[in-house]
């Protein structure tokens, strides 16, 4: 990339900021700075928190994402809000991932899950033209695409799947259904979507409700979980967001069973009951301005990539 | 032998995966959801020349390969095998054509080739990218046979490569070659 076109790249990152923020300021969704240093590491099996030493021997942590602060927020009156800025995952480098990246997160309360689709399409509209958007369950996916049924389905067959679609694994033994399911959306969206379309996935696996509500579905507990794809790249990530203590905390409890590390933030915990009902999105900003000037790596929108420093 | 995690598996490392040698092409940081991190490895067997991307858990381990290169001078050939001098330290290696392989079509004495060894043995003789060789054998080009587009004609260099080039160039001439595809290059 030319010193020009890189430049060229950061003047429009700092516009494409600016009007994210008039975006929602017309929108009446308030901006919101919470802490990035935080108390508590981000409770989950797949994304890990920077540790850092604050004050004297105490260890905090640089947010992996604001959810939790901002859930405070909403639960403390300010019900429609917004985030832009940085967070940051350990060990996540490589042509798609910084350690550090921008991230746009809000909340939307008592709406419904077409409205705060139709507000999110506007918003990745700034970003990007796209023919049209198809909304397919996680189900559907798999069903359609690889003929299988991700409940029935067993690890065996699931590799001859991969097989088939020629991804071939190290070692087999120490994979789980799960990875294998993951891999595969992953594979379909990067070799096998169609180009310029907004996919909408929706209702994952009850196992990957994170911090979703779950609900009975066509006879089957799903998650009400949604994720963007555009051009093989994952944009966003949304719940409709749970908000009853009891059942998040025996969530983290699991999690924290296979990772001893891990602490409770119980700030957190004691306002999730007083969220109430509200949807919540986390959109990539780096993503999407990677697709807006049809760029390969997350380097190329950034001042300075991790490596680069 | 040395372990590197996936994360720290780079372009051109040598690694050992089911005991046989590669090279690194390409390492992918793949993060699907919020799942599980994997990188995917894009290989090339170093005997073979076979590519495979292969998927591993971030974080997995892989084992460099006992992979040692060294140039050497190609001293002379006999009937089964070539040998070659180590210039620094004047050590000698015999090495058998037949795992010269392909390129023994570009041996030639006092030429300096990369020698790649995987424990100890010899999988790979690497000629020069470029060499100037004379043509020891070519009829000469007919006139006329440029106006059907037929503008090379075949000839056998001093090596024993066999090449195609162009009509106005003479058995006896030096040309230099492209190895990698076994092309004309220029008259020298």
């Amino acid at each position: 990339m030319s010193p020009e076109s890189k430049l060229k790249v950061l003047k429009d990152r700092a516009s494409m900021i600016q009007k994210v923020r008039s975006f929602f300021y017309k929108k009446k969704i308030i901006e919101v700075d919470p802490p990035i240093l935080v108390k508590h590491p981000s409770i989950d099996l797949h994304i890990q928190s920077i540790e850092t030493h604050p004050l004297n021997k105490s260890i905090g942590y640089l947010h992996t994402s604001p959810e939790y602060t901002m859930k405070r927020i909403i639960a403390s009156g300010l019900k429609d809000i917004y985030f832009l800025g940085h967070v940051f995952r350990k060990n996540e480098i490589g042509k798609n991932h910084n350690i550090e990246f921008s991230m746009i997160e809000w909340y939307k309360s008592n709406v419904s899950f077409d409205y705060f689709i139709k507000e999110n399409i506007a918003l990745l509209k700034l970003f990007i033209k796209f023919k049209k958007s198809i909304s397919t369950s996680y189900f559907d996916v798999f069903y359609k695409n690889f003929n299988l049924d991700i409940y029935k389905i067993n690890k065996k067959e699931l590799l001859a799947i991969c097989r088939k679609e020629e991804i071939i694994f190290s070692n087999e033994k120490n994979l789980k259904k799960e990875d294998l399911l993951s891999l595969l959306l992953d594979h379909f969206f990067e070799k096998k979507a169609k180009r310029d379309i907004l996919y909408i996935i929706y209702d994952f696996p009850q196992n990957e409700a994170a911090l979703a509500k779950t609900q009975i579905e066509n006879g089957s507990i799903v998650a009400k979980r949604f994720e963007f794809y555009i051009n093989g790249s994952e944009i966003a990530n949304g719940y409709f967001e749970l908000n009853d203590e009891k059942v998040l905390r025996q969530r983290f409890e699991k999690i924290i069973k296979k990772k001893k590390r891990l602490t409770l933030d119980e700030n957190f915990l004691k306002s999730i009951d007083h969220i109430g009902s509200c949807y919540g999105i986390a959109i990539g900003f780096d993503r999407l301005m990677m697709l807006k000037h049809n760029l390969k790596e997350i380097k190329e929108v950034l001042y300075f990539s991790y490596p680069e420093l | 032998m040395s372990e590197l995690t996936t994360n720290e598996i780079k372009p051109s490392m040598k690694v050992e995966v089911d005991n046989e040698p590669y090279v690194v092409v390409s390492n992918q940081f793949v993060k699907p959801g919020k799942g599980q991190a994997f990188n995917r490895i894009r290989i090339k067997n170093l005997i073979t020349g076979r590519n495979v991307e292969k998927t591993y858990k971030s974080g997995e381990k892989l084992t460099l390969a006992d992979i040692e290169e060294v140039s050497m001078r190609l001293l002379y050939k006999e009937k089964d095998d070539a040998i070659f001098m180590n210039d620094v330290t004047f050590e000698q290696l015999s090495i058998p054509l037949s795992a010269i392989k392909d390129n023994v079509i570009w041996l030639k004495d006092d030429v300096v080739y990369d020698i790649v060894l995987y424990k100890g043995t010899v999988i790979d003789v690497a000629p020069p990218t470029f060499m100037e060789l004379k043509i020891t054998e070519s009829a000469p080009g007919v006139r006329g046979d440029t106006s059907s587009g037929r503008v090379l004609k075949p000839a056998t260099l001093e090596t024993g490569a066999k090449i195609q080039i162009p009509i106005f160039v003479d058995e006896g001439e030096i040309i230099k070659v492209d190895t990698r595809t076994a092309e004309y290059v220029s008259r020298v």
